[in-house]
């Protein structure tokens, strides 16, 4: 006959007893497990099921079903069903080398009158003992993975978090997969929201195929009015034209359109931004292709125009951009986003000195010839 | 040094803005045992020669005894600190690590309290730093729990988490894949 392990345990306390805890010893952990949820739901559909209307009250309880076998201590049993009739907190332990690890329960089922079955594995007439068992965590917290007695902790992306503790003092924005063919709609997650977000792998454009969890450290955007390019805080060097309301990735209309149609100059939509401290520094925007385009680009340099840290040039097929790095580092390939937007980002390679910059973005490159418009929302220099 | 990268946009009006750090971690009851741990992520941060938290098992600050899988000094590193603060560790090189990498770190903890990391990128084959030298496994670990990304406000890390996996037992890259429901 096969050895049976054991390694488990139900333990309660029961004040009908004289001894400080009960110990159930399972020669098996539960088996044959079977999670549950449990709450009062009262459904109403409409006589043509179009319209469902549901009350529930709270939200529920996580249950447990599962089944004790091989058991050769039936007074055990029997007193484990009587503390669970009297509402005893039972405590099931699937792995006693791990004994912190355990799930405080009611049993909700077998309640007494009952009466034990054999095993039938183990003789019908003379043998071990058999019984289902159901039980309840009252507190509203799951059963974490109790099945696998070796499994000490589990979490996938998009899965429970209800038991952690997250913490962010304000807002942050993250990708839905909802909306824009699957491209990914940029959204804003409530300060204190764990931010699920959406991606695809490096090597695709997209749609995003998979979420994760978002976990940032905390980030200044140096650019003001990043979306709306119309305000006093930008200003043109040359002459350009600019118009707001346009469609963005939020799936509003806080982008706003650059054009350059001058045929003497190169326009430029500038902001001066302030480096506060020596670090590196990284730009990045979210670019659509206007119906008309030249090869743009977009710089960070001093305001004397000495010395460029950061230049990127946009050359645009099918609505496509292709970024090269000129001065600094590529960060990412453009990545797309819902109404096809790009992002991507350049970073410095060296640290830069505090004091101001120029950030500039110029729908076209040259002076004659090739021009055309940039559709720019989100705009952002970050230290 | 912050180092700059591509977060995710902050908006903005007439005045700056700031986005404040992410924290997180779960209740973790196990006690210290012969366990592995594993973590897939995409990888958005830049600096790897910062000390960056992936995970941190018993703790939500730096308080020991603790076990930790992070990114420092140009490598990927699982450390096992005592409650006196000494430590072992495990290295392998996080060189040409880029921005959108799927990275896959596995960090095992023998009963001699050695550990030793392996790593995948982009669903490569592992490469595996050398097990470490012994220390003695403390009766628990500082608190009961399990931090992600960070050492409480300290060595914020920038990461898109997939998976999270800790099992008792050693297990290859390829048995916590299969637990993680990846093959």
């Amino acid at each position: 006959m096969a050895a049976i392990r054991g390694n488990a345990a139900i333990v309660w306390t029961d004040s009908d007893d004289i001894t400080t805890e009960r110990v159930l010893l399972l020669r098996e952990p539960l088996r044959e497990l079977t999670p549950a949820h449990n709450q009062n739901v009262f459904v109403a559909d409409s006589l043509d099921k179009q319209v469902r209307q549901t009350f529930t009250i709270g939200e529920g309880v996580d249950e447990l079903g599962g089944r004790i076998r091989y058991q050769d201590d039936p007074q055990g049993l029997l007193d484990l069903i009587k503390a669970g009739s009297k509402q005893r907190t039972v405590t099931y332990i699937p792995d006693l080398d791990d004994g912190d690890r355990r799930y405080a329960c009611l049993l909700i089922s077998p309640l007494s009158p009952m009466g034990l079955g054999m095993d039938s594995d183990r003789g019908v007439s003379f043998g071990e003992l058999e019984v289902e068992i159901r039980l309840r965590k009252a507190d509203k917290t799951p059963f974490a993975d109790p099945w696998k007695q070796d499994r000490l902790f589990s979490w996938r992306a998009g899965g429970r978090m209800e038991e952690a503790t997250f913490s962010r003092a304000d807002t942050a924005s993250y990708v839905a997969l909802a909306g824009g063919g699957g491209f990914g709609t940029l959204s804003t997650a409530a300060s204190g929201q764990a931010r699920t977000h959406w991606m695809s792998t490096s090597s695709s454009i997209g749609p995003r195929t998979f979420p994760t969890l978002l976990l940032e450290e905390q980030r200044t955007n140096r650019v003001k009015d990043n979306r709306n390019l119309n305000t006093t805080n930008w200003a043109w060097n040359g002459t350009g034209t600019l118009t707001t309301g346009q469609s963005d990735p939020w799936g509003g209309v806080n982008a706003t359109l650059l054009n350059d149609a001058s045929t003497t100059v190169t326009v430029e939509r500038r902001q001066t931004v302030i480096i506060t401290s020596a670090t590196r520094a990284c730009i990045s925007v979210l670019l659509k292709a206007h119906t008309t385009v030249g090869t743009g680009s977009f710089r960070l340099m001093t305001t004397n125009a000495a010395t460029t840290h950061i230049r990127g040039t946009i050359t645009w097929s099918s609505g496509r951009p292709t970024v090269v790095a000129t001065v600094g580092t590529l960060v990412a390939q453009p990545e797309r986003h819902r109404g096809n937007f790009y992002r991507f980002g350049i970073r410095s390679t060296g640290n830069l000195s505090t004091g101001n910059r120029f950030l500039g973005l110029r729908p076209a490159s040259t002076a004659v010839g090739s021009k055309g418009g940039l559709v720019v929302s989100g705009v952002q220099v970050e230290t | 040094m912050a180092f700059a990268h591509s977060s995710v946009i902050v908006n903005t009006g007439a005045t700056l803005d700031t986005r404040a750090r992410d924290q997180l971690a779960f209740p973790f009851l196990s006690r210290p045992q012969v366990m592995t741990a594993y973590v897939r992520f995409v990888w958005l941060a830049g600096d790897i020669t910062n000390d960056l938290f992936v995970l941190q098992v018993g703790n939500n600050i730096p308080a020991n005894p603790r076990f930790v899988l992070d990114i420092t000094g140009g490598n990927f590193r699982v450390i096992h600190i005592n409650a006196t603060g000494s430590n072992v560790s495990s290295t392998t090189s996080a060189a040409a690590l880029a921005y959108g990498d799927t990275v896959e770190m596995r960090g095992t903890l023998l009963a001699t309290g050695s550990v030793q990391v392996g790593v995948s990128r982009n669903g490569a084959a592992e490469v595996a730093g050398s097990p470490s030298g012994a220390l003695l496994l403390p009766e628990k670990w500082a608190t009961v729990l399990l931090m992600v990304n960070s050492s409480g406000t300290a060595v914020v890390n920038f990461c898109a988490y997939r998976n999270i996996e800790i099992v008792a037992g050693i297990r290859t890259m390829q048995e916590m894949r299969a637990r993680a429901g990846i093959t």
